[in-house]
């Protein structure tokens, strides 16, 4: 269809998860007063700014490391990057150029049954710097204000080989990254909060060419909808441009929300001179063997594996795998219900149609809810030996959900056991048959509508409560005897 | 006589990224002692650095790590003791957009 | 009173026991450094209330029974080491009204042992340098004649007896060069020794807060209080503290000394000061010291080295001078303009043009050919001293290759490199720990003028240095200059 091939590189920014700051003992606490969580570290001020480096900083940025299959750094070195902007106390931001902390890494894509390999080319850590807002709009303000809680937060900085060939293919990645990331419980990676942040390099090139042809950075997309969206019409722009014989500018564009374009940006930095080297202040540390393998026995069993787990172990279709281990708890989750109800398909459906609804209108995560493994599989455990119909399980369910109450008191407390005695239902049967001797004969004759007629019979003065497949085979036998 | 001559374009470039205004006779001076400090720079093109290891630090010790458990922050007020422009929140900084 | 006469250790036995008392301690105090405010400029911070409220802390130390060894000694700070109740300025106008919340390190562990804070010292922007006429609370003279430089506030006030012993930092050799020409003796300890915490930073990697004192044992005294690794400061080494005092008068076998042989030829180099160094080796070998010359072929390439490191340090280190947290501001139409106009107008003119240079060899096209290159030829450096220091326990030279200079009144220019850094640089540049001893000499019109014998040991080696240094003292007593009017 196209004449171009897109290619796409991400850089993605990760808040790490930590108690304090990078280089000091401040707060990274979320949305607190402005300028109540700095110090002089973090505030530049003269006289105080000795970096102390966070130890669990690095250990995340290690595991991370290691989960994206990088190569891990032999030394933890940090430079310093020099430019001049408000949100920058030192003049410069102390990151990783010469040494990133991984190197060469991948990501596993699954597209439509297929398994799409991203490389990871590095990944480092490094200062967020503080936030501005303009009084008034950027473009239009008279002055800014700035809030330096935010600096010096440990940020982890991912860049992807260019490998990505759509929007989509980019939007899959971004939530790959973060699904495991939020495994090795190192950030929330909520775009909205700024807790990830993702820009993309994007570029066409006729298909089969090798040579890259000129990119844009696209910037301020602040959530995967967004990343999608952007990058979609920053291809087509692009395309535009080419095929109406232009080329592209390489330049920063801006991804505009509400008005669904991207915009050129005048470059933030006049020289791009950062005259990187290294941080005198941070002597470098070597990184032990011992210690990344301390390390990567902390890793809990990734996405993928777990993915590959599913569908041999379990027998789930790829599509069942993929959601049940999207997000780690609700993989947990499922593991937990399938060891007192070990009905891999059933739980799969139960969850994907019924939990996952629910979860998503109350607007709840998994280990929000009220609703724990056990009962869950109580619950379906007596579905499978028709204890209680389908129907009234989803109702018994939505009740679990409510309250948290376990479900055989619900079920008791409603009379909601579903009948599938032979003998109970036999009687009931003979009763709705004499009582409507019109239909039975109605039926006899021929009209098979009569047969749902008296069904419904049943079922009314089972209060809905019959076994409906036991009633439709009882019925049938009499009725055909 | 190391490779590399530097020309004033050179001085007004740096002045420019340190965010800095030189005068014209500042700008002299400082070519003056430039040229004063480049002419005794023969020294680094010695053969004997290409296979040598910057010291960027006086010495290898061992750099050291922090646990993560939060420790002061200063009080808002202390914060603000110093700044220039601010209300009692924010520091305020002239438009961003040239 | 001539406390200027009494030892450290002797002057806080004597506030202990209360032979002196601190309300004449305190009379004596500030009337000296008055003085020395007054005639040489030594203080930017001068205030008598500074040292009442010192003297009222100390009484309260004492009523509660602690008996400090630095009971009541009166010291001073150059003003780019942090105090928490007076402003830090770095004699810059930039940092004119500064205040930051906190004591430095250093200083927080003399006001623990008594010591008695008189003030803050003046001393060129920033402690670029030891020319003493680029601080923007005008120059420093030199109390020997008032005609010459001071170098520093810190070695004006000790030389001239106001303070017993003053904390100075030291990057390329600022703290010895005013020694020097002060006549004092001034020690900067190994990278790593004493806490940078509280010291603005300026060049990270060379820096270090060094003492100047009269008496050698005053440097091992207060050696030992300001010594120790600080949380705060990562750079700060564990390495043991010695007792430097007990170790003063070991007697040590004959001191092994090497001179490098290239010190004849270094730029600027007075013919009085060469041979007056001629005459002290000698004297040195009539001592317990033995001296050879040798070959130190990287030694003489140390300033050049050193300008270019420290400028890109610096250059990187004060880019927080934006006026946006604190500090001079000036107005701007817009925030990269505000930054242009704060910094042109806050910094003075040499310091703007050392920035300005270092700006420049870290860009893209000098990067590799001037400060990659420094870097390995500061390898090369240090490790041609570590070899040297392994067979030898010194390194002799020259600490400056002219004596004061005379000033230039308001004539300010940054000198790349500084020659007055020639023989001084190396120990920074290695991370060593070196000291100058004073040599008086008669000048060709009769008057006293001071030099420095300047000493260089291995790391954490400050014991022989001080040593070397009382060995010294008996041939060469201390010797004030004699009260001006």
């Amino acid at each position: 269809m196209s004449e171009f091939e897109t290619v796409i590189g991400l850089e993605v920014h990760v808040e790490l998860l930590t108690k304090t700051k990078l280089f000091c003992g401040c707060s990274t606490a979320f949305g607190t007063e402005p300028n109540t969580q700095v110090c002089p570290v973090c505030l530049a001020l003269p006289g105080g700014a000795l970096p102390l480096l966070n130890k669990s900083a690095v250990e995340y940025t290690i595991k991370a490391a290691l989960a994206l299959n990088c190569k891990v750094a032999l030394q933890i070195a940090f430079d310093r990057k020099n430019y001049f902007y408000a949100d920058l106390p030192k003049g410069f931001q102390i990151s990783q150029f010469f040494y990133p902390m991984g190197t060469d890494g991948f990501v596993e894509l699954h597209i439509n049954g297929e398994t799409k390999i991203i490389g990871i080319r590095q990944l480092h850590l490094e200062e967020d710097t503080g936030k501005l807002s303009h009084f008034g709009g950027i473009i239009s303000s008279s002055y800014s204000r700035v809030d330096f809680n935010r600096a010096g937060v440990p940020l982890m900085e991912i860049v992807s080989t260019p490998d990505l060939r759509s929007a989509e293919e980019a939007r899959l990645f971004l939530q790959k990254l973060r699904t495991i990331l939020c495994y090795l419980g190192i950030s929330d990676c909520k775009m909205e909060e700024g807790s990830m942040r993702c820009d993309a390099n994007i570029s066409l090139r006729p298909v089969g060419c090798s040579e890259l042809g000129n990119k844009t950075e696209l910037k301020n997309m602040n959530s995967f909808r967004s990343v999608f969206r952007g990058i979609e019409y920053e291809v087509e722009r692009q395309r535009d441009v080419l095929l109406s014989g232009g080329s592209v500018i390489p330049e920063t564009r801006h991804w505009d929300e509400a008005k669904g374009l991207t915009r050129a940006m005048r470059s933030k930095f006049v020289s791009a001179d950062y005259r990187c080297f290294p941080d005198p202040n941070i002597h470098p540390n070597p990184v032990p063997q011992k210690w990344i393998e301390e390390i990567r026995n902390t890793i809990p069993e990734l996405p993928d594996a777990r993915y590959r787990r599913f569908i041999e172990e379990y027998s789930l279709p790829a599509y069942d795998a993929e959601v049940l281990t999207a997000v780690k708890e609700m993989a947990d989750f499922y593991d937990s219900v399938l060891s007192c109800y070990n009905e891999p398909k059933a739980v799969s459906n139960w969850i994907m149609s019924e939990l996952l609804g629910l979860l998503n209108e109350a607007g709840v995560e998994i280990g929000e809810s009220k609703i724990k493994p056990q009962p869950l599989g109580k619950l379906l455990q007596m579905v499978g030996e028709h204890k209680i119909s389908g129907k009234m399980a989803k109702i018994v369910f939505a009740e679990m959900f409510a309250t948290g109450v376990d479900p055989a008191q619900i079920i008791e407390k409603n009379g909601l056991c579903q009948i599938s005695d032979e003998d109970i239902l036999s009687q009931i049967i003979g009763t709705v048959l004499s009582n409507n001797p019109k239909s039975v004969e109605d039926y006899r004759s021929g009209k098979k509508k009569a047969l749902g007629f008296l069904v419904g019979q049943i079922m009314q003065e089972t209060k809905g409560q019959a076994n409906p497949q036991m009633v439709n085979a009882l019925l049938q036998n009499k009725l055909d005897s | 006589m190391s490779g590399l001559k530097f020309t004033g374009e050179d001085i007004k470039q740096a002045a420019w990224d340190a965010r800095i205004n030189l005068t014209p006779d500042e700008e002299d001076s400082l070519a003056r002692q430039i040229e004063n400090i480049f002419g005794q720079t023969g020294f680094l093109t010695e053969n004997k650095l290409a296979n040598v290891q910057g010291t960027y630090y006086s010495h290898t010790q061992r750099g050291t790590l922090r646990e993560d458990i939060t420790l002061f922050s200063l009080t808002r007020e202390k914060v603000m003791l110093n700044a220039p422009d601010a209300d009692d929140i924010f520091f305020h900084v002239p438009k961003i957009v040239e | 009173m001539h406390i200027n006469k009494l030892t450290a250790q002797e002057l806080a036995a004597a506030i202990n026991k209360k032979n002196i008392s601190l309300e004449d301690l305190a009379a004596a105090v500030s009337c000296r450094c008055g003085a020395a405010a007054e005639k040489f400029n030594a203080f930017i911070n001068f205030d008598p209330a500074i040292i009442d409220r010192d003297i009222i802390r100390i009484a309260g130390m004492l009523q509660n029974g602690e008996e400090t060894s630095l009971s009541g000694v009166p010291y001073a700070l150059a003003d780019n080491v942090c105090t928490a109740a007076i402003k830090t300025t770095c004699a810059s106008r930039m940092l004119a009204s500064y205040q930051f919340p906190f004591e430095a390190t250093a200083a927080q562990r003399l006001k623990e042992n008594g010591a008695l804070l008189t003030g803050k010292t003046n001393m060129d922007e920033f402690a670029m340098s030891a020319s003493g006429e680029n601080s923007c609370f005008g120059a420093v003279k030199n109390p020997w004649d008032g005609k010459h430089t001071a170098g520093s506030g810190a070695a004006a006030a000790v030389a001239y007896g106001a303070v017993t012993f003053a904390l100075e930092q030291d990057r390329c050799g600022e703290l010895r060069q005013s020694a020097s020409y002060c006549g004092a003796l001034g020690l900067k300890p190994t990278y790593g020794r004493v806490s940078r915490s509280g010291l603005v930073e300026f060049a990270p990697s060379l820096e270090q807060i060094g003492i100047i004192a009269m008496k050698t044992v005053d440097l091992a005294a207060v050696l030992a209080i300001i010594s120790g690794p600080d949380p705060l400061d990562p750079t700060s080494s564990d390495a043991d503290v010695p007792a430097y005092t007990g170790l003063l008068h070991k007697k040590a076998k004959p001191i092994k000394v090497a001179v490098p042989e290239s010190w004849r030829e270094t730029a600027y180099l007075e013919e009085a000061i060469k041979n007056v160094f001629i005459t002290k080796l000698q004297e040195m070998e009539e001592d317990i010291f033995q001296v050879e010359t040798i070959s130190m072929p990287y030694f003489r390439y140390a300033p050049v080295t050193a300008a270019i490191i420290s400028a890109v340090e610096a250059f990187s280190s004060l880019s927080n001078y934006d006026g946006v947290r604190f500090g001079f501001r000036e107005t701007g139409k817009h925030l990269q303009e505000m930054y242009r106009q704060t910094r042109t107008e806050g910094f003075g003119s040499a310091l703007k043009q050392f920035l300005t240079f270092g700006a420049m060899i870290s860009s893209g096209k000098f990067y590799h050919d001037y400060f990659l290159k420094a870097q390995k030829m500061r390898t090369l450096i240090k490790q041609e001293l570590e070899e040297c220091l392994g067979e030898y326990d010194l390194v002799v030279v020259p600490t400056t290759p002219f004596r004061a200079p005379t000033l230039k009144n308001g004539y300010k220019e940054c000198l790349l490199p500084d020659p007055a850094a020639s023989y001084t640089a190396a120990a920074n540049l290695a991370g060593m720990p070196a000291l100058t001893f004073p040599i008086l000499m008669q000048d060709e019109t009769g008057g006293i003028n001071t030099t420095g014998l300047h000493f260089l040991a291995k790391p954490w080696d400050e014991a022989i240095l001080l040593q070397a240094a009382l060995s010294l003292e008996k041939t060469n007593p201390v010797a004030f200059p004699e009260l001006r009017r």
